[in-house]
């Protein structure tokens, strides 16, 4: 049978050597998942050429998938793909509810990413991942899978699944319910190593032992409109968060992180500014309050990253934002009797007063570019 | 809140589906405040004040209100546009598409049928050869998935998983499928020439040479020449191989095999030193077959070898999907001093992409990037994984380049071995090697 049986073998030779550096990219899904205490939080992106091969999205035939195209079969899209996908504690499957879904961009082309949560019945350590999407269609396809801990400073492990190896299974610390005290602590501990929380904070309290007569502040104040300068501008700010924390947690108002975290730097760097380049005027407790709204909010996410619900919330609340006061207190309490012995000298007025403030205001505004780029 | 990209604090009310663009317009509202406020500076009068104090209540409502709409949707982009395209795929009334998706058809309504099945794995094959696209390969390795079950598939469809094998680098296991074809079905050409081509790839000169001879009787002069003319180039018959090649092209009609002679001769003059010949030679094979992608990236390498960065750019524009092809566009920006090009970025990001999977297909080119790159350990690194694994002049060249640029000639040790038990006459090669050896 010569001849007849080499089927294009110039191209099968070639596809051996072609292939040695692929084009485009194998199949890939990222699966994303964070750990709160009874909750799992995460995102799912499927790239959209294989949700096609499983769906068929483009209904025209054209060869593209619209927007109009993709969101048409949204529903049947998560309820397919889930049923692929088992997440269980305990050995109790978690119910998983699927929100809507976006756009991303990978590497190879543009993905969907269905954001979910699921709320385990049980809270077991063991947690484990059954994942069985895409494989009968391509045995090549792979899932990389992102997980992080409850708790703070937990780190990220990343699985890869295949067609192999289908599930994952993992030890999740189950975080012991913290005490009153100890959730109290945290929020001391939170305010005072938030370095954009204390700098707005001393940027609002360097202005207030120095009394402004007519452009500028020049002389040292008298203690009594001191103490009711910081006591206003505090109580303001104290105010405006705690109001804005509370909301937050308990899931009245909800704020993207990454539109808060630039608006709190940028508020740092106006209160600093304004130190230098008064706008506000000489009562400062209003600029206080609206920007410790944003504050607030940023308090927020170190709380619900314990996953507390109910009363116990509620008790979570109380005490977390105890801590975050009892850590300003501190800091007024340190800060102003020196301010105060100080105000006189040179070296508050300038070196502390102006070069304090400019350096606060540098600061936050690098942190302001980082943080609307993403970093 | 300390957030990770993604993360989402959720409520349970909201279902907005107002799209928001991110940051310019967060940017655009945190500065209309602080320019607002930076414009009632200089005259502290008390009715000046009021609008910049109100100018930043209004900033920040307005800041808090993006934040609310933009946590309704849940921190993920939806586009506001219907008609807004997101991804291309092959579409129906293209020739090549409804004949896939014919075979497709028909291979579902006949699980059983095994013809159908191998009918579609090599369409889907074929497609990925011409899309450059490894995603085709897994959807063959599918149609073929339930033959492949039991002890002893079928030739056919081992031949094919064979194919599919060798092109992730498993060479091993697609030489197991490969013997076992050529031992149940002695007269299958493709087979032995496949496995021809493997061995040669993992350095088995001699097997590869007996595969080659087990091939000649099946076919004709052209391919048999075709078979062994590598291998002779690789082991100091370089001037034997090129006449041979040389002489099958003058002699040959058909345009298949002129291309494919063509990128062959044109390889053997690109080792052996000859680079007008070369071009020559694959100017012609990418003439008769443009979709050739390995003999245009070989094309691509002999361009930047010889410093004709724009002339590599223009062979390939129009093909930066391809990963090889992206990688030289690549190469050719660093060569000229664009250490941040778009093309590098995406080969990076490919790279971390494929590492992220598990998969190691990829060493012999992120080599390359590191060595173009300046970091010399790693290229080596990278370099010497792909030795590993297959041992083509490219790989043993970047093993010694790589090694000469890192200061490490013990490294290259493999390679200079190779080089000395081949007898491989390539001029750049030797030289490298020469260099390395007279290191104290």
């Amino acid at each position: 049978m010569r001849g007849s049986r080499i089927i294009h073998v110039a191209a099968l030779f070639c596809l051996g050597w072609a292939a040695t550096a692929h084009a485009h990219k194998p199949s890939d899904s990222y699966l994303s998942i964070d750990e709160k205490a009874t909750e799992l939080d995460g995102y799912w992106d499927i790239a959209l050429r294989d949700l096609d091969r499983t769906l068929t999205l483009d209904a025209n035939g054209d060869g593209a998938i619209t927007w109009g195209e993709l969101h048409a079969r949204e529903a049947e899209l998560a309820s397919r793909t889930f049923a692929e996908l088992s997440l269980s504690r305990g050995g109790t499957r978690c119910p998983v509810d699927v929100q809507p879904l976006g756009i991303v961009g990978h590497s190879d082309g543009r993905y969907a990413r269905l954001p979910f949560r699921a709320r385990c019945p049980v809270v077991g350590a063991d947690f484990k991942l059954d994942y069985s999407f895409f494989f009968a269609l391509d045995p090549q396809h792979r899932s990389v899978v992102r997980v992080r801990a409850a708790g703070p400073g937990a780190s990220e492990q990343t699985f890869v699944l295949t067609a192999q190896k289908r599930s994952l299974a993992l030890d999740l610390a189950v975080p012991a319910p913290l005490g009153s005290v100890a959730l109290i602590e945290r929020g001391v501990e939170h305010i005072l190593s938030g370095l954009d929380h204390v700098l707005f904070l001393l940027a609002l309290l360097l202005p207030s032992v120095l009394r402004s007569k007519s452009e500028g502040r020049t002389t040292g104040a008298q203690i009594r409109s001191v103490l009711r300068d910081v006591f206003k501008v505090v109580t303001a700010f104290t105010v405006a968060h705690s109001l804005t924390l509370g909301l937050a947690a308990l899931g009245v108002v909800s704020m993207s992180a990454s539109v808060i975290e630039p608006a709190i730097a940028a508020s740092v760097a106006i209160a600093a500014l304004d130190n230098l380049w008064p706008m506000f005027g000489s009562d400062r407790w209003s600029i206080a309050f609206v920007l410790g709204l944003l504050h607030g909010f940023g308090f927020s996410s170190a709380l619900s990253d314990l996953g507390l619900h109910g009363t116990d919330l509620l008790r979570g609340l109380f005490s977390f934002n105890l801590g975050v006061e009892l850590g300003q207190l501190a800091l007024v309490a340190v800060f102003v009797p020196l301010a105060f012995l100080l105000r006189k000298q040179w070296a508050y007025r300038f070196v502390l007063f102006r070069g304090g403030s400019l350096a606060i205001a540098g600061l936050s505004l690098i942190w302001f570019v980082e943080r609307v780029r993403g970093g | 809140m300390r957030g990770v990209a993604g993360r989402h604090d959720l409520t349970a009310s909201q279902e907005m589906r107002t799209h928001v663009r991110s940051f310019s317009l967060t940017r655009c509202v945190v500065m209309a405040g602080v320019i607002a406020r930076m414009q009632a500076t200089e005259t502290a009068r008390r009715p000046a004040r009021l609008p910049a104090k109100y100018a930043l209540f209004g900033a920040v409502a307005a800041v808090l209100a993006l934040g609310a709409v933009q946590q309704a949707q849940g921190g993920v982009e939806r586009p506001s546009d219907e008609d807004e395209v997101l991804a291309h795929v092959p579409a129906r009334d293209d020739g090549e598409v409804r004949a896939l998706e014919q075979l497709r058809l028909r291979a579902e309504l006949a699980p059983r049928d095994l013809h159908k099945a191998l009918a579609l794995a090599r369409s889907y094959i074929e497609a990925s050869r011409r899309a450059g696209d490894p995603r085709y390969l897994g959807a063959a390795e599918a149609a073929l998935a339930s033959f492949c079950a039991g002890p002893d598939p079928v030739p056919e469809v081992r031949l094919l998983r064979a194919t599919i094998l060798q092109s992730r680098h498993e060479f091993d296991a697609a030489l197991r499928d490969l013997d076992r074809v050529v031992e149940v079905t002695p007269d299958d050409a493709q087979a032995w020439l496949t496995r021809a081509t493997v061995l040669t790839v993992q350095g088995k000169y001699e097997q590869a040479r007996a595969s080659c001879s087990a091939l000649a009787p099946l076919v004709t002069a052209t391919h048999a020449i075709a078979c062994v003319a590598p291998i002779d180039g690789l082991t100091g018959r370089g001037d034997h191989a090129r006449e041979q090649l040389e002489r099958a092209v003058q002699a040959s009609r058909s345009s298949t095999d002129l291309a494919w002679l063509h990128s062959l001769a044109g390889e053997q003059a690109f080792w052996l030193g000859d680079p007008a010949a070369s071009e020559r030679h694959l100017r012609a094979a990418l003439q008769l077959d443009g979709d050739d992608r390995y003999t245009r990236a070989l094309y691509a390498d002999l361009l930047l070898d010889g410093q004709r960065y724009a002339e590599a750019r223009a062979l390939l524009s129009g093909h930066s999907e391809d990963d090889a092809l992206a990688l030289r566009s690549a190469l050719a920006d660093l060569a000229q001093g664009q250490r941040d090009s778009m093309e590098g970025r995406k080969v990076a990001q490919n790279f971390e992409a494929s590492r992220l999977r598990g998969d190691a297909v990829h060493r012999r080119e992120e080599a390359r990037m590191w060595l173009a790159r300046g970091d010399a350990p790693r290229a080596l690194g990278c370099a010497l994984e792909s030795w590993a694994v297959q041992r083509e002049p490219w790989d043993a060249r970047l093993v010694l380049e790589a090694a000469v640029a890192a200061g490490q000639p013990e490294r290259a040790a493999p390679v200079l071995a190779w080089l000395h038990t081949t007898h491989f006459e390539a001029p750049r090669l030797r030289a490298l090697a020469r260099s390395l050896e007279t290191r104290p």
